[in-house]
């Protein structure tokens, strides 16, 4: 289950993400010097003040060090904001940029991945995973960084007042190093299991928040919240289990810290009653003693913290590691409208069993540029894989579709459905305001251009009853009807101005009085445009040049419109007359 | 931004959590109050050395004091060890019954209105707000341990230099008492923090959800600038919340250094006068450690506090007004109010509205009986799903009444439910779940049920392509199936229930023409003993209903039979 993260792993993403920022890091760096420094220093102060206190009367030199320390103590508290600050803005900055790759990434794999997530669990590994990441990155790092550093200077110190406490001193800190280091894996299992419940959980609310009407109009209310309590379940079995062994990196470093103070005493005790050192240099250690557990305590919390993160780190690097199954062409597609070319494609889902029917067989047929087709067929007869495999959101199996001479797969992916416009019958709106569902956040686009693709849609008077305009916030949910929603889906489109056009079912959901209104925008929208148009009503078909009839993933009619239509032997004839169900069916 | 306010005030929700953690609580409680005066003992004893060391009555190493020490050691971690069981013990209690509560409450709103923001916002405000609230419980507990080891301590310190000790508190209480200054800050950074955090998880969740039309309209340069935006905002409210927080806790902590050099001013007047002992210094800073550790905590304790209003403000939020105190009290879900067999469901002048008029419904009338079809049809936005949702209750009705066999409806969500009415919806939602679960909904009926469902929504032809048939995964929102084949999964879904009623909106949008025709064909078969109400498009439907409501603008337009309005040329076909 746990895979064990190479030490390569952790080097990349810091590199990855720190050196963008060296120059924070080194600032941060010097703030670290500068806190530790002045760590060792008030120790030192207090052992000296009480030597001289037993020793002297120079009551000036007591009050001197009264004030230094002081001083120090207040510079150090600066130098530390000031580190957390920096090693917080680096962390953010760094893991925004993670979220950020991580979100570019997944965005661009092929729906074969997507399909087999939901968007709850994309919350978790997208936020949830960098966000136990976060302190590997703000504190993590520098913290051991300087925690080792502390204590190098601590044995330094106390070897230049005495070896034998130096010795001590060392020894330590390397068994103790030591057994820190071999517990550092005991809970990652566990808080990886704990992400993954974490993940099933909240992944779970999402989807059913999102499906309310549904789970109240099918009075599914309560077998919802029994299946919420049992992923809760799993998560808290996660979460015990978890803090128990994660309490493993804590607990023990208290119980060091007691064996030290233990050792100091006694060895102190032992060479001052042999002279060696004075009773000042017994308090300087045994502060040292408690300063040095904090960064113990700080390696073995981080440690406890680094293996949350490393549970993050597989993950992470379990998504960065699939590969869309589709390769980037390089050629930007020609600013014209093209012929399409299906040339004898046969295509099957990639997670489906190859002895299985392939979705498409041998699928052949070319729509001349600036032509209408009318894409007919059963439903599950293969006509939305067609225009997926348009789209290149997989690629076919064998054969090949073509834009005028070129092959798809030349054109790059963002050049291909910049020029290939969609409108599907579920529409997608976004919790965002008007203007971002229309331009899908792109803010080049001006308002006048939104208004003119609104007024052309009919949806001007809908817009003027949005109480504030373009900065409307649309629920995704609900103020829109789906009708409406298939209009702005069409304004999409409208303003993107794509060579090559697809309407799959675009008016399905609009009422035949709107759709007249339709019609006549999408004149303007198809016209000079290549187009393939999926409908059921064959109204809408009328106005395509040429038909083809799916059946079972395969071509089985295809010609001009109206050489189909008078034909009346021509399955379109048929259904044109309609009626012929039970015929069709046979 | 301003402070909001809360029904529920912290310190009743600190109550609340308490009372929940229970035994638990109350074992952590007691475990980290005798951890930490066990934690006293070592400065005592090394007091004890020095000062005999100085006072040369130490001949030897105290082999018996630090057996003891030992001893303590290996006790203290013992009840270590019991912390981390009672720790999340404690927080899970209140953690899982503020989320079933939360869900519960959700799930009695008005189904449409009962979303306050997108899911995925709602998704981490039950994430974050209520996996951080009972850290707050623990976090008192350290607290109250802390304060005893604080009161035991000083008590010693006075003991041994009154006037030091007294002065070295004075800064203390000052800042402690100065801190109550920065409370509305705490409370806006934090608002600002998670408001900001709320909408970054929002939009990953939607874009996606809408992954597809993301990819297929190729604009993901453009979501991803949008969403490196929003990463930004958070950045810098988080920065900002840090900054500030890490400002109070070190003058918390400063205040204890202030502290030790006051001492140190102060002991060396005793030291001229021959009373200086190095255990006592050693004590003073060893215990000035825990009350420095004290402070830092109160610090970022009263922080919480601030930072626990944020939480249930945005809890009572989504809870639509319900305390988040109450959150606690754990009632099952509300029983469905059984109905008897129905004879007629009459809608009187029913109004339902939007947040804008124009998008209500207003005095609609219309009648219902087993084996009766009423057609609702109209243009886009003319108010066909609002009235199917008003009658629901999943809006929230203004005025009208609905009767069912002459007693009236008063709780549309509990009584107009399966099994007495089932509703398919216009974008209906699957789950990723198998096929089976998805029309099933955990109802265990018979296979033969099933595939009678399945037949009757002609959707056994798909099933049967199926690599694994019902046992099928239909992918998050049923994305592995065609938009033809969720609606007939829905249609079956719905089939499945066997209610006196079927509300079903615009369910075939996306099928076929032979498909269709098949579907209302079955369809026609078996709805003789049920009533309907349906909102269409379809010519073959409406040639099927009894009677057509032909809606515009939310009013009733026309009515009457279908070749009726065809006569008069109130449809369009």
């Amino acid at each position: 289950m746990t895979q064990r993260v190479a030490f390569q792993q952790y080097r990349d993403l810091l590199y990855t993400y720190f050196w963008p920022q060296r120059r924070q890091v080194a600032v941060l760096v010097v703030l670290i010097l500068l806190d530790n420094g002045l760590q060792l220093l008030g120790p030192n102060l207090l052992g000296q003040f009480v030597d001289s206190a037993i020793n002297s009367d120079d009551s000036s030199l007591l009050q001197r060090l009264g004030v230094y320390y002081l001083v120090v103590m207040i510079c150090r508290q600066v130098a530390r904001l000031f580190a957390t600050y920096m090693g917080e803005t680096i962390g953010w900055r760094a893991s925004n940029a993670l979220r950020f790759d991580l979100a570019q990434h997944t965005m661009a794999l092929d729906m074969s991945y997507h399909k087999q997530q939901n968007p709850g669990i994309m919350i978790e590994r997208i936020d949830g995973d960098v966000t136990s990441l976060n302190r590997f990155f703000s504190q993590m790092v520098l913290q051991i960084g300087g925690s080792v550093l502390l204590l190098v200077s601590t044995v330094g110190v106390l070897f230049a007042q005495n070896w034998q406490l130096g010795v001590m001193m060392l020894a330590f800190i390397v068994v103790a190093a030591t057994i820190l280091y071999l517990l550092r894996n005991v809970a990652v299992p566990y808080w990886e299991g704990g992400r993954e419940a974490s993940a099933q959980l909240f992944g779970f609310l999402e989807e059913r928040l999102a499906g309310m009407e549904d789970i109240r109009g099918l009075g599914s209310r309560g077998h919802t919240m029994a299946r919420f309590d049992q992923l809760m379940k799993r998560k808290n079995h996660f979460d015990v289990l978890g803090r128990v062994y994660g309490g493993v990196t804590w607990i023990v470093p208290v119980g060091l810290a007691a064996v030290l103070s233990i050792l100091i005493l006694g060895i102190g005790t032992h060479l001052y009653l042999t002279n060696q050192i004075g009773i000042g240099l017994i308090v300087m250690t045994l502060l040292y003693g408690e300063m040095v557990v904090w960064p113990i305590r700080t390696i073995a919390q981080e440690i406890d913290q680094l293996q949350q993160a490393t549970a993050g780190i597989v993950r992470v690097a379990e998504i960065m590691a699939i590969k869309s199954r589709l390769v980037d062409g390089t050629h930007q597609m020609p600013a014209q409208a093209p012929s399409v070319v299906f040339d004898n494609i046969t295509f099957a889902y990639p997670d489906e069993e190859a002895d299985k029917h392939p979705v498409l067989r041998n699928v052949s047929f070319t729509i001349p540029p600036q032509k209408v087709v009318g894409l007919l067929g059963r439903t599950g007869s293969g006509k939305s894989t067609l225009i997926r495999l348009l789209f290149r959101l997989y690629d076919v199996n064998a054969g090949e579709i073509r834009f005028d001479q070129h092959p798809i797969r030349e054109f790059t992916l963002a050049s291909l459905r910049q020029h290939v416009g969609l409108v599907t019958q579920d529409v997608q709106l976004f919790y965002a305001t008007v203007r971002d569902n229309l331009t899908f956040f792109n803010k080049d686009i001006s308002d006048d251009r939104l208004y003119d693709a609104l007024r052309t849609l009919g949806l001007q008077r809908w817009l003027e009853q949005q109480p504030e305009g373009l900065d409307t916030l649309l629920m995704a949910n609900g103020a829109v009807s789906a009708g409406e929603a298939q209009l702005i889906a069409l304004a999409r489109v409208y303003l993107k101005q794509p060579h090559v056009v697809i309407l799959d079912e675009a008016s399905a959901r609009i009422d035949p009085e709107t759709e007249k209104l339709v019609e006549r925008a999408l004149d303007t929208v198809l016209a000079g445009k290549t187009a393939i148009i999926i409908a059921h009503r064959l109204q809408t078909v009328r106005r395509c040049d040429y038909i083809a009839i799916l059946g079972d993933g395969q071509l089985v009619e295809y010609g001009a419109e109206a050489a189909l239509r008078s034909d009346e032997h021509s399955r379109y004839a048929t259904l044109l007359r309609t009626g012929s169900v039970e015929e069709e069916l046979a | 931004m301003t402070i909001q306010p809360t029904i529920t005030t912290p310190n009743q929700m600190l109550w609340q959590m308490l009372r929940k953690g229970g035994w638990w609580y109350v074992i952590n409680l007691a475990t980290i109050v005798f951890v930490l005066l066990i934690e006293l003992l070592p400065g005592f004893i090394n007091r004890a050395v020095l000062n005999d060391l100085q006072g040369n009555s130490l001949t030897s190493i105290p082999w018996l004091l630090l057996g003891a020490l030992v001893g303590i050691t290996a006790m203290r971690m013992m009840l270590f060890v019991l912390l981390t069981y009672t720790n999340p013990k404690t927080r899970i209690a209140s953690e899982n019954a503020m989320r079933r509560s939360l869900l519960g409450r959700i799930f009695q709103q008005p189904a449409v209105a009962a979303l306050k923001g997108s899911p995925g916002e709602i998704v981490s405000r039950f994430r974050d707000d209520i996996g951080e609230l009972p850290h707050t419980v623990l976090h008192l507990n350290d607290i109250i341990a802390l304060s005893l080891f604080a009161v035991v301590a000083f008590y010693t310190m006075y003991q041994i230099a009154p006037s030091a000790t007294l002065v070295i508190m004075l800064p203390l209480v000052f800042i402690v008492a100065a801190a109550r200054f920065t409370y509305d800050r705490i409370y806006v950074y934090r608002q600002e923090r998670r408001r900001a955090t709320g909408r970054v998880v929002g939009f990953i969740a939607e874009t996606f959800g809408a992954i597809q039309a993301v990819q297929v309209a190729g604009t993901e340069r453009h979501v991803l600038r949008h969403f490196a935006e929003l990463n930004k905002v958070r950045e810098v409210a988080t920065l900002r919340e840090v900054l500030f927080d890490g400002l109070l806790s070190s003058l918390f902590r400063n205040a204890v250094d202030i502290g030790i050099a006051v001492m140190m001013l102060m002991l060396h007047q005793q030291a001229i006068g021959g009373e200086f002992r190095a255990g006592d210094v050693a004590f003073f800073v060893y215990s000035l450690g825990a009350i420095s550790e004290l402070l830092g905590e109160l610090g970022v304790f009263i922080g919480r506090q601030q930072q626990l209003r944020v939480s249930v403000q945005r809890l009572e939020t989504i809870g639509h007004g319900l305390p988040a105190a109450k959150l606690f009290d754990e009632k099952p879900f509300p029983a469905f109010k059984e109905l008897p067999p129905l004879q007629t469901l009459a809608i009187r002048d029913l109004s339902v509205h939007w947040k804008n008029d124009q998008y209500g419904v207003r005095n609609i009338s219309l009648d219902l009986a087993p084996g009766r079809l009423v057609v609702v049809t109209g243009v886009v936005g003319a108010g066909k799903t609002t009235l199917l949702r008003g009658i629901l209750g999943m809006l929230p009705r203004v005025t009208g009444d609905i009767s069912w066999n002459n007693s009236r409806i008063d709780d549309p969500d509990l009584q107009l439910v399966p099994p007495a009415v089932a509703y398919t919806s216009q974008v209906p939602r699957l789950f990723s779940d198998t096929v089976e679960d998805n029309i099933t909904q955990g109802r265990q009926l018979s296979n033969v049920e099933l595939d009678a469902a399945i037949h009757g929504a002609v959707f056994e032809y798909d099933v049967a392509q199926f690599e694994h048939g019902v046992a099928t995964l239909v992918g998050s929102r049923g994305v592995r199936l065609s938009g033809g084949q969720i609606q007939r999964a829905a249609f079956a879904r719905m089939l499945y229930e066997r209610p006196q009623v079927w509300l079903i909106d615009d369910v075939s949008s996306a099928l076929d023409i032979v498909t269709e025709q098949l579907l209302w064909q079955r369809f026609g078969e078996i709805r003789s003993q049920v009533a309907c109400l349906i909102v269409t498009h379809r010519p073959q439907v409406m040639a099927m209903a009894d009677e057509i409501i032909v809606l515009k603008d939310g009013q009733v337009q026309a009515r009457g039979s279908y070749a009726d309005l065809i006569a008069r040329g109130q449809l369009t076909h």
